[in-house]
């Protein structure tokens, strides 16, 4: 009777972790094994090569490629970081019907598809879209060339990302209490000094895990470039659609796939450091 | 005498009808002045009114004659040491006291000087380069006061400062700070609940209610002369008893002494003892009179003459009137 209960205690645990283990096994190992192994072969002969790697190193357009890439999501990065950090700031330290509203705004972006999104937001900036037309109605050209263009992606990036990035912020803001801001206030501390020695040595950490996310999530984006983005250079998720749908190219494909999973583990790197690094006050 | 803190016709409005309101106070250079009240009684709204962390919603604050109603907290002359202590955890207990003097742009050697000095002073001198964290509550109150006066501030106000430390460091840390007081010479405005701790520091205490000062006084003003039944029962132990309709009479428990019926007087009450109970050096009785029970200390022996269920006889030597229904 003993014995079998110590048996239950010992492989219950196994037994809940079993489904999710398998998942992840099926879902992700075996893909991810098969890409990098697919990535590794000559497409003709099947062979052991380098030269799928070789190709996206070496090849100018594909150079420019992920230079673009890494451009618009770096961009993102920084500009998501800054007016996200100057939102969660604002609603942090303002308690009125503004920044209750705001803060229903920020969560709304969401709940909303982004396949919808971006389609509303072409209709709006693109050349002869909403904005010429009032600019029209009110007897002057406007066109916004944001269509096609890098500025154009980053701007329907931030769209997404800038509340995303306010939202992670602000709850390390959260973390900063008032009393240590009132008591620096209090010594002579004015609105800048309190921003530089209190509060940023107490959120700088979420800038890196918030960057880390937004990095992620737009490096390897795919709805907005397809939709938004030009010919060339091109953003690396429509890349690798047009290599497997267009080239039937799989092993180029499965080359791509590992380059933009090495660019994303990139940010996973600095995730993890930031987040086990030790601090002295602990 | 100088004047270094005055107030008038001070007031500070919550939207949910909370606040202080009527405040006019005078602190002088040197002194302890103490707020004292039960919570919500607003003390804690006006020490943060005299820093600048509330903005009033009427009259003037003057620090050494200036007015000073409009400044934030950064500009004023004040420090404040909050209830928490709010140090800061990132910053050593050195570059807590440091930041306030970089602030001031006081220049590298001056700033050693004058921290190690004050933390030589409050005897915490070999914990400068520990973080907040790593200290005792009562040494993070030490950093916490000297994290104020290192800044030399015009007034030093205190919220509640010992309310987190056990009863023993608190008396301790009382000592300390009068001492240091009396060291520097500053004027200190400390908020508390505690009336023994207001007794024992305080030059004057400004008694407060809901939101306005009832009484201002030296303590043996405020203990032997309260002025309302509110100030009579929050300072130390006070007996009432009902005198007519609308006065009751009241009496401090040291002030009567025990008699016999002989002996029986204009002031002379009759009762029976309910709990006779040894204090150290004093005794004391719970005696049950017609309609209320009251208290009486008495000499050391006494509780040994007057046990349980006898009868008892005293005369108050200091009896005090006060009106019925004062209280708003």
């Amino acid at each position: 009777m003993k014995k079998s209960d110590d048996l239950k205690k010992k492989w219950a645990p196994y037994l809940y972790v079993l489904p999710a283990f398998f998942l992840i096994l099926l879902l992700i190992v075996y893909p991810v094994v098969t890409s990098l192994n697919l990535s590794l072969r000559d497409k003709v002969t099947s062979h052991f090569t380098l030269d799928n790697y070789h190709y996206f190193f070496t090849d100018q357009v594909q150079l420019n490629n992920i230079g673009y890439t890494l451009f618009v999501a770096v961009m993102t990065v920084v500009l998501a970081l800054l007016f996200g950090f100057m939102l969660a700031l604002y609603i942090r330290f303002n308690n009125n019907g503004l920044s209750k509203t705001v803060v229903a705004l920020t969560i709304l972006p969401q709940f909303i598809p982004g396949l919808v999104a971006v389609y509303s937001m072409m209709l709006v900036v693109r050349n002869g879209g909403v904005l010429s037309r009032i600019a029209q109605s009110l007897g002057f050209t406007f066109n916004p060339n944001l269509m096609y263009s890098a500025n154009g992606l980053i701007m329907v990036n931030l769209w997404f990302n800038i509340p995303f990035a306010a939202l992670l912020l602000l709850a390390s803001l959260a973390n900063v209490r008032q009393a240590s801001i009132e008591s620096a206030r209090d010594i002579g501390a004015d609105k800048w000094t309190v921003l530089l020695k209190i509060i940023l040595p107490t959120t700088y950490k979420q800038f890196f895990i918030a960057g880390a996310f937004v990095f992620m999530s737009n490096v390897g984006s795919f709805t907005t470039p397809f939709l938004m983005g030009g010919n060339n250079p091109q953003m690396l998720g429509v890349v690798l659609y047009k290599e497997f749908n267009q080239y039937l190219d799989y092993n180029k494909a499965a080359a791509l796939s590992v380059i933009l999973f090495l660019l994303c583990s990139l940010s996973a790197i600095v995730y993890v450091i930031v987040n086990m690094r030790k601090e002295k006050w602990r | 005498m100088t004047v270094k803190l005055m107030i008038e016709d001070l007031s500070k409005k919550y939207e949910n009808g909370d606040g202080i309101q009527d405040i006019n106070l005078v602190v002088n250079s040197g002194e302890i002045l103490t707020l004292l009240g039960p919570s919500g009684c607003g003390k804690s709204t006006l020490l943060r009114s005299i820093g600048g962390f509330e903005r009033v919603t009427t009259g003037r604050i003057l620090i050494a004659e200036k007015d000073v109603t409009k400044q934030p907290p950064e500009k004023r002359s004040t420090i404040m040491v909050f209830q928490g202590y709010n140090l800061w955890e990132r910053m050593t207990v050195f570059e807590n006291l440091e930041f306030g003097l970089k602030l001031r742009k006081v220049s590298k050697s001056e700033r050693k000087q004058r921290i190690m000095e004050m933390l030589t002073m409050l005897g915490i001198e070999a914990m400068a380069a520990e973080y907040p964290q790593q200290l005792s509550g009562g040494q993070q109150q030490r950093v916490a006061i000297g994290r104020a006066l290192v800044l030399r501030p015009e007034i030093l106000l205190l919220d509640e400062p010992y309310s987190a430390l056990d009863a023993k460091i608190r008396v301790q840390m009382r000592e300390e700070l009068k001492k240091i007081q009396r060291r520097l010479q500053i004027t200190i405005i400390f908020v508390t609940h505690d009336q023994e701790e207001a007794m024992m520091l305080s030059t004057r205490i400004a008694v407060m209610k809901k939101g306005e000062i009832v009484q201002v006084g030296t303590p043996s003003e405020i203990y032997n002369d309260p002025k309302d039944i509110y100030v009579a029962s929050f300072i130390g132990e006070m007996n009432f008893v009902t005198a007519d309709t609308d006065r009751v009479a009241a009496f401090r428990p040291e002030d009567a002494h025990i008699t016999s019926a002989q002996e029986a007087g204009e002031n002379t009450y009759h009762g029976t003892v309910q709990q006779s109970t040894q204090m150290g050096h004093y005794s004391q009785l719970m005696v049950k009179l017609e309609e209320q029970t009251i208290v009486l200390f008495a000499e050391k022996d006494a509780f040994e003459n007057y046990p349980e269920g006898t009868d008892i006889f005293f005369e108050v030597k200091k009896m005090q009137n006060f009106i019925k229904g004062v209280e708003k």
